[in-house]
């Protein structure tokens, strides 16, 4: 199945299931998936972190995870969720943890991270703070 | 609401306190007897946030010495804290 075969099929799925659901109230299909549209990517706009995390894409990072185990590793990539994935990883207290020993890139959850420690040198915390206020305006004129 | 409308300073909700508080030391309160106190540089919806010179208290129970209460204190230079492990944000003055 081709790419574009795959996209029609998955449209028309959603086409239909808007028009299930579209039987209960008044408003046809398409307006409904437009709007479903237009909120998708309205919250895709807000995802300040996600950037954030971009932009430390091949430093340095160590991040703890909610069960206490701290790994050590390269930041390869990021998604939505904040899930990440390490490259070349170590864990900082390996004689209490030995399991990774073997291991050399990991996906990490986003859920279960606790803490992510940066490398101060490559966070700009002037336009990190510029970010933040753009975001909490476009925030507050979403809930306008 | 008449406050929204003047000017960006305005408290309407609830973030906007921690908006006020940008690129100021803040108090963390955190999920698992933690506490942070560092300088607020960024936050989103989910109270994710990235803090500077970061101290870190840890509160543990001391098994060994009659249950008493122990703190572990660690430092960091520049810190992501994911949001659904945060309870209280508060600015110290």
């Amino acid at each position: 199945m081709t790419a574009k075969t795959r996209r029609h099929l998955t449209l028309k799925f959603i086409a239909k299931t808007l028009q299930t659901r579209a039987s209960k109230s008044p408003s046809p299909p398409l307006i409904r998936f437009r709007h479903n549209l237009n909120r998708a990517y309205r919250t895709s706009a807000t995802m300040l972190f996600f950037s954030f995390f971009k932009t430390l894409v091949d430093h340095e990072v160590t991040i703890e995870l909610k069960n206490d185990l701290s790994i050590r590793g390269t930041l390869k990539s990021v998604d939505q969720f904040l899930n990440i994935k390490l490259d070349e990883i170590q864990v900082v207290d390996e004689v209490k943890y030995p399991h990774l020993s073997a291991v050399k890139n990991v996906f990490i959850r986003g859920s279960v991270v606790r803490y992510v420690h940066l490398p101060a040198n490559a966070v700009d915390t002037a336009l990190l703070e510029d970010a933040t206020r753009r975001e909490a305006a476009a925030q507050a004129n979403k809930a306008k | 609401m008449a406050d929204t409308e003047n000017g960006t300073s305005a408290v309407a909700e609830p973030l906007d306190l921690v908006r006020l508080s940008l690129d100021e030391v803040v108090f963390v309160k955190l999920r698992g007897d933690r506490e942070l106190r560092g300088r607020l540089h960024a936050y989103d919806s989910h109270c994710n946030l990235v803090l500077g010179e970061v101290e870190e208290t840890i509160y543990v129970v001391d098994e060994d010495d009659d249950d008493t209460i122990r703190t572990v204190k660690k430092n960091s230079e520049m810190l992501f804290v994911r949001g659904d492990s945060v309870v209280i944000i508060a600015t110290t003055t």
